[in-house]
């Protein structure tokens, strides 16, 4: 479906209060035409409000919203073009798969034949050709979730919002459709907006990601920079698997956990400091090595926890906080798997020492 | 277990099955037994009289007879009662839906507060005796009536209208009766759709019109069958309102059935009258759910 429709998004200064509660302050966000955007937060931080706006179902208290040059903020939804795809997918239950999927094509007048072969088209998109006839309530949810997005992308919208439209599929499905909607994305060049609190999903699907805190956009970035340079302590702490520590600057490149110091890859600017430590980019090590690009913890093995593909191993520091890292769970590990009462010697490289300061906003 | 040999495993496994079946018939005795006081309820106040009814409307004297239908067949009177009865309960029903739905919608989509004062004021009427709101009526709507009297003093008429005694009168006392019938099916139904539903309607391109017409009307189907059947059935029953407005004019079922105990005494014909009234309905739902699968629109497929 070679689309052109699909334009770039402005959100400016949007505000969004209820009686006693301010569920959005002061968001700007810029989406590209053809970007996908995820907006992740934890729940209650305003992101299914912000996707309430962008969709003209919720009035913002104040600011703005544009789809390309055009302020769209008044427009009721039926005008704005959007596709949209539910969390429980919101299909009609009473209309068969491609009377669903056509549903958006007879609003709009389409004429019956033209319906007919866009409908064909769309099933074909989602891999669900041959089941236009089909009741809504015989379809799994893999096959509901498809129709949803068919008749999200049939009527060659603007824009594609999704509000967590995964979370009710089991996780290996959910993991094929990830990626099958990145391929989708990629195929149509939609300017997709996606909702979620899953951030391996976030991490998965998206160019760029909004984290959202409190009514507020911490940081936007792509997925990488979110790892490496989390804006505040809030979005070091959400992202990945890490445990915040508390250090102390000592000099422009080095901070100090308790008797410990870390060597970090940047200057850091003095103030209420913590490092994240991340599971993932801890591993153990010889106690002899010395690496000059690598920061060397000690600590003692509380337990070890098999998890399926990996084991996660938490370990006290000696000044008493717990962190965790994680060993693969084949057999080539078993040979040096520490037990749990041991001191062992960790390494963590210089460059995933990320240090972040408090933000005073965040919870 | 797994220390006895195999064919002691499967030597027990009968005696097992013997034993679950077993388990299963007394649950469903017990299910029987917890059913037993409705059905026997049933049967004996409702079975029963239904039964003795058809008896009676066969008999006169002592001996068997077909006279009591052959009259109702022979007289016009009957005829013209059986399709005014019919006329007015199509009538009120579909008048009931009419102005049910609004009421219905808005409180299933009004906040918890609206809602419930909606719900209230719909329900209020059901604690009053309908005796006294047909009196209410007859107060509001005679020829010196609030409504008289007002257009009157206000110079949009020039005569009295004529609302009571009249189809007029009966449809506007029996709509007030059957009202809340309607509303409460109706909102059950509606208040389960979906928020979301609607607002995939509108993103995708309906408008308030259309979203109605493909989302929120067919998904209440099974409300406004319910209520229809409730208010139809009501309606062709009714007796105290359609007697009491309708000054002696228009006459229901019902009061020919009264008339025919109260005034002939004849009980054998007042029985042929209802039989024929039950049988009627009959008919009529029987052809309804032919043309349209109610189970399945209730049922949602």
């Amino acid at each position: 479906m070679p689309s052109t429709n699909f334009v770039s998004v402005r959100v400016q200064n949007l505000v969004k209060s209820y009686a006693s509660f301010r569920a959005l302050s002061d968001v700007s966000l810029n989406i590209r035409a053809g970007e996908f955007v995820s907006i992740l937060g934890p729940s209650g931080s305003g992101k299914t409000t912000l996707l309430q706006i962008i969709g003209g179902f919720v009035r913002p208290t104040s600011g703005h919203v544009f789809f390309g040059e055009n302020d769209v903020t008044l427009l009721p939804p039926q005008k704005r073009d959007i596709g949209v795809v539910f969390q429980n997918y919101a299909l009609f239950p009473h209309l068969t798969v491609a009377e669903n999927i056509a549903f958006p094509l007879r609003a709009r007048k389409v004429s019956m034949a033209d319906c007919q072969k866009r409908v064909e088209r769309a099933l074909e998109i989602v891999e669900l050709k041959g089941y236009g006839d089909r009741a809504i309530s015989k379809l799994s949810g893999g096959q509901k979730q498809r129709v949803a997005l068919a008749r999200a992308i049939v009527f060659e919208p603007r824009l594609i919002l999704m509000d967590e439209p995964l979370s009710a599929l089991d996780k290996n499905l959910r993991e094929t459709m990830q990626l099958e909607l990145r391929n989708l994305h990629a195929q149509l060049g939609a300017t997709i907006i996606y909702v979620t609190h899953d951030q391996r999903e976030a991490l998965t699907m998206s160019d760029r990601v909004a984290v959202m805190n409190a009514g507020r956009i911490v940081q936007i970035d792509t997925p990488r920079k979110l790892y490496t340079a989390p804006a505040d302590h809030f979005v070091a702490g959400f992202v990945g698997e890490s445990t915040l520590v508390p250090v102390k600057r000592s000099d422009p490149r080095h901070v100090s956990m308790g008797d410990i110091k870390l060597r970090t890859p940047r200057d850091v600017v003095d103030g209420e400091l913590f490092i994240a430590l991340q599971a993932d980019s801890i591993l153990l090590c010889d106690g002899s090595e010395t690496e000059s690009d690598s920061n060397y913890l000690e600590g003692k093995v509380r337990d070890v926890v098999f998890q399926g593909e990996s084991l996660k191993v938490p370990v006290i520091l000696p000044e008493g906080t717990e962190i965790g890292f994680r060993i693969p769970s084949h057999h080539y590990s078993n040979r040096t798997l520490p037990k749990p009462g041991e001191t062992v010697r960790l390494k963590l490289h210089v460059e995933d020492t990320v240090v972040v300061a408090r933000n005073p906003s965040a919870a | 277990m797994s220390d006895l040999p195999l064919e002691q495993q499967i030597a027990s496994t009968p005696s097992m099955e013997e034993a679950i079946a077993r388990a299963e018939r007394a649950e469903q005795r017990m299910y029987l037994l917890l059913f037993a006081p409705a059905l026997l309820l049933v049967l004996l106040f409702l079975g029963i009289p239904l039964a003795i009814l058809a008896f009676q409307s066969f008999r006169e004297g002592d001996s068997f007879t077909l006279m009591h239908y052959a009259r109702i067949f022979q007289e016009p009177i009957y005829w013209r009662t059986y399709y005014d009865t019919l006329e007015i309960s199509v009538i009120v029903t579909l008048l009931s839906v009419i102005l049910g739905f609004p009421l219905a919608y808005a409180a299933a989509v009004a906040s918890r507060r609206w809602s419930a004062l909606i719900l209230a004021l719909v329900m209020l009427p059901f604690w009053t005796s309908v005796l006294v709101r047909t009196y209410a009526w007859l107060v509001v709507l005679q020829r010196r009536g609030i409504i008289n009297t007002t257009l009157l003093n206000l110079g949009i008429i020039d005569q009295p209208l004529s609302l009571s005694h009249n189809f007029v009168a009966v449809l506007i006392g029996m709509l007030h009766v059957m009202l809340p019938f309607m509303v409460f099916p109706l909102y059950a139904a509606i208040s389960k759709i979906p928020a979301e539903l609607l607002q995939a309607g509108h993103s995708l391109g309906g408008s308030p019109a259309y979203v109605f017409r493909r989302v929120i009307l067919p998904l209440s189907a099974p409300g406004i069958i319910a209520g229809s059947i409730l208010v139809f059935i009501l309606s062709l029953g009714f007796y105290l309102t359609p007697e009491l407005l309708g000054g002696g004019k228009t006459i229901m079922v019902s009061s020919l059935v009264q008339r025919n105990v109260e005034l002939y005494l004849q009980f054998g014909a007042a029985s042929a009258v209802a039989m024929i009234l039950l049988v009627t309905v009959c008919i009529i739902f029987w052809a309804v759910d032919r043309v349209l699968p109610v189970e399945k629109i209730v049922g949602m497929r």
